[in-house]
């Protein structure tokens, strides 16, 4: 099963430019995923330098053989800490998304089945929370919150929320006043039933479009919380982090400490959005099945 | 062909363009983007000016690809031989707008639903008028067309919503004949209407029409509708054309096995002799039922919509009871309120001795079970997620009756008993034909083995030949299992031949209740004569 569907994603030749761009985000994805999961070992059997000793380094050298991507005004090595951004920043972004998913679709589900006005106060309060600047919120509750993985993922699902919860409630009132959930009703089944097995597959169509589209922006979210000095520990290596700390020395002509995690950083938002799109199109219905 | 891009025709081309068909297909092949068999396959067909041809056929014989295929509306990427020529040109070869001029000036179109042809953003007022301006007709013309097919100028600025559906037809017929086409296609215009309103609205098309000198060609499945309306008939079967003939020519002695078999259902379906009545213990008995909607008015003087005012019945196990009315009688309230979807507001409902109306929680639920229903369309109550042999094992999952393993092996047999194949097991609703939808349909009411079976209009979807299939599964179930149906349905035909009872109503009461071929010769309430009168009948043989 999972091999068929490696060998069909392996000779998937798309036609369409949004499945092409797709393709090539799957693939840059799939790349940044297997350094998350390799750079652990790499980093245990001492291949690449550990992120947080740079007493002995020389600080701000150009990149060299020793030092790929040189070291930063701290002297560790830039090379490692960007590397390590990676897994970080998926970690936080995939944990956010999932409890964003945990709150969101349930309560959508719920408050679109029941209406009423518990219904019409969640949208309310949901409308409200979207209205306002997301960083704003992110900041917010991330300084309330404080330091750590858990806070910044959970300082991130607060944004996320109200999407999946706007899209899932608008979806299941228009599909409960289609005639097969009242067929259902008819047959005796009860509200939890009818939202498990006849409302949540038709519902949920239009999440995964969402979902990687909040994927790429919560890269950046993170990155963001990062560069003002919220979310994740100092210790932590992460990418917002490091380019504040770049931006200092950059008008010296020291560029490589900027340059590299930047780079990382782009291009996984970029793959990111790729995807979404292509999913975007696909569900749409502009592109054949692959 | 005569017709040539000259700029003076000269008076023998003009005559010679009267005498040519209007419409004329020869060997046309038309195939479906992404499908390796063409959808009609060698068709070859002409309708000469002022004639009304019916076009009939199974579902999925290919009678509306003829319409999409002259009026040039295949998508992208279809494949089209053969000749095709309409009023001498071919609107293949057109460019945009000289088919545009074609569309609307050279062939009418009235679509089944006309819901979608109306925009619901303008007036018809308008819909009219930029119909005539957009091919320089004159607008003032609009009220005229209008008046001509029954409505008032004063509805001139309504909006599509605010009609029936029979008026929305008749505005439909108006837009199509507006600038009197010599060609009309009408694509199954009356299977949304019900039958009192499709025969007139049938009536005022043929008659515009007529007037017009417009030839019609009328695409329906409804062998009788087909031979009161039109005067030659041409049966497809398979993109092919398989018998053409004057309409009674072919209904009275049909030549092919198909069309013989397409006669035989449309006059099973005009009723035949009611059976007779078992003599058993009565399983539902309503006593003064009534559903009203609440339509406003002031708190101590509300308005009611009376849509069930009093209904009394009684029915045996294993017998078979119609509900036959117009639409807008209560008939569907009715099933509605038993399936508990509607309030009910008074009355009593006993099935096998126990008031479902006092009963509360577990004990409802558990009662419930003995009442299933069949709704009028198949696809829209199934879920489209989830496939058919899981459709039918969830009843018995709701109830806590079984493990889902136990659940699928009883879904298994009871699809066996409605006649379907265990490798549909697997498949989703929408990859089923209607009759297979249908008989999914009914596996799950059945698999709760209910002592009652409610029938809403279960087969007014069908065509002629599966609806007697479905007729003929139900019989045969009603036999092996002793299930009372009651069969709710707008054709006394249909009833007539298949329950033991018909029950009449109108606005919400019981006005004529007896064995459904004697309603047939002799109705007696003024309601069931005018669902008699407008039924369409086959010509009887001598």
């Amino acid at each position: 099963m999972a091999s068929l569907w490696l060998q069909r994603f392996w000779t998937w030749r798309p036609r369409s430019l949004s499945a092409r761009l797709a393709r090539v985000g799957l693939w840059v994805l799939l790349f940044y995923v297997l350094i998350a999961l390799i750079s652990p070992v790499l980093f245990g059997i001492g291949l690449l330098p550990d992120v947080n000793t740079g007493l002995e380094n020389e600080i701000n050298a150009p990149p060299s053989l020793e030092h790929w991507c040189g070291t930063n005004r701290l002297g560790q090595d830039v090379c490692a800490r960007t590397i390590a951004g990676a897994g970080v920043a998926l970690k936080v972004v995939v944990l956010a998304l999932t409890l964003a998913l945990i709150v969101g679709v349930p309560l959508g589900m719920l408050s679109g089945y029941f209406g009423g006005p518990v219904d019409r106060a969640l949208v309310l309060l949901m409308d409200t929370v979207y209205s306002l600047p997301v960083v704003l919120l992110a900041v917010v509750m991330a300084f309330l919150l404080g330091q750590g993985l858990l806070n910044a993922a959970a300082a991130l699902c607060v944004v996320y929320v109200p999407q999946y919860f706007r899209v899932v409630r608008n979806q299941t009132a228009s599909v409960k006043a289609e005639l097969f959930v009242e067929a259902a009703q008819s047959l005796g089944a009860g509200p939890v039933w009818i939202m498990r097995k006849y409302l949540f597959r038709n519902v949920i169509t239009s999440v995964p479009v969402v979902l990687t589209m909040n994927a790429a922006d919560s890269v950046l979210m993170l990155g963001s919380l990062g560069f003002l000095g919220l979310g994740l520990p100092a210790v932590v290596p992460e990418w917002g982090a490091e380019l504040k700390q770049a931006l200092t020395a950059l008008p010296t002509g020291i560029w490589w400490t900027a340059l590299y995690p930047g780079v990382a950083m782009f291009i996984l938002v970029l793959a990111l959005s790729f995807i979404g799109e292509g999913l975007d199109a696909w569900v749409s219905g502009d592109e054949a099945r692959p | 062909m005569v017709f040539s891009g000259e700029q003076n025709p000269n008076r023998g081309q003009q005559l010679a363009m009267e005498l040519a068909p209007v419409l004329q297909l020869e060997d046309l092949v038309v195939a479906y983007p992404g499908s390796a068999d063409p959808t009609l396959d060698g068709l070859t067909l002409s309708l000469q000016r002022g004639e009304r041809l019916a076009l009939v056929g199974p579902s999925g014989c290919g009678k509306s690809t003829v319409a999409r295929a002259v009026l040039g509306l295949l998508p992208e990427g279809s494949r089209s031989q053969g000749r095709l020529e309409l009023m001498g040109s071919d609107p293949r070869r057109l460019r945009r707008g000289a088919l545009n001029r074609l569309r609307g000036e050279a062939v009418g179109l009235v679509f089944q639903d006309p819901m979608t042809r109306l925009n619901p953003l303008i007036t018809i007022g308008d819909h009219l008028r930029d119909t005539l301006s957009a091919h320089g007709a004159q607008a003032a013309r609009a009220e005229e067309l209008l008046q001509r097919v029954g409505i008032g100028p004063e509805r001139m600025n309504s909006y599509p919503h605010q009609f029936s559906g029979g008026m929305r037809q008749r505005v439909a017929i108006a837009l199509a004949m507006a600038l009197q086409p010599p060609l009309v296609i009408a694509d199954e215009p009356t299977t949304s209407l019900d039958v009192a309103v499709a025969g007139q609205v049938m009536a005022e098309l043929t008659g515009l029409c007529q007037e017009a000198g417009s030839a019609l060609l009328l695409i329906t499945h409804d062998l009788a509708m087909a031979g009161r309306w039109c005067q030659r008939m041409a049966v497809m079967q398979d993109g092919r054309l398989l018998e053409e003939a004057s309409a009674s020519e072919v209904l009275l002695q049909p030549q092919q096995p198909l069309t013989q078999r397409l006669v035989a259902a449309a006059r099973q379906r005009e009723g035949g002799a009611t059976p007779q009545a078992p003599a058993t213990p009565v399983v539902l008995e309503l006593h003064q039922l009534r559903c009203w909607h609440r339509l406003g008015g002031w708190p101590w003087q509300p308005q009611w919509l009376r849509s069930v005012d009093g209904i009394s019945l009684r029915l045996h196990a294993g017998e078979t009871l119609g509900i036959v009315g117009p639409s807008g009688c209560g008939k569907s309230t009715l099933c509605r309120a038993l399936m508990g979807l509607n309030p009910v507001r008074g009355g009593e409902v006993m099935l096998q001795g126990r008031d479902l109306r006092r009963l509360q929680g577990q004990d409802l639920r558990q009662a419930r079970q003995r009442l299933q229903m069949v709704f009028q369309d198949p696809l829209a109550c199934l879920n489209p997620a989830m496939t058919v042999i899981d459709a039918v094992a969830d009843p018995l999952l709701i109830h806590g009756l079984a493990s889902p393993g136990q659940a699928r092996e009883q879904a298994r047999t009871v699809l066996a008993s409605v006649g379907l194949d265990a490798s549909l097991a697997q498949r989703l609703p929408r990859q089923l034909s209607g009759g297979q939808q249908q008989r999914v349909a009914i596996a799950r009411a059945l698999v709760l083995q209910p002592a009652v079976l409610l029938c809403d209009e279960s087969v007014s979807m069908l065509d002629a030949e599966v609806q007697a299939e479905v007729l003929q599964l139900l019989r045969q179930l009603q036999q092996q299992l002793g299930v009372a149906i009651l069969f709710v349905t707008h054709d006394l035909g249909v009833a007539s031949g298949f329950c033991h009872r018909v029950v009449v109503l109108d606005q919400g009461r019981i006005v004529e209740e007896g064995p459904g071929d004697v309603m047939l010769q002799a109705p007696a309430a003024a309601i069931t004569r005018e669902l008699v009168e407008a039924c369409p009948r086959l010509p009887q043989p001598k």
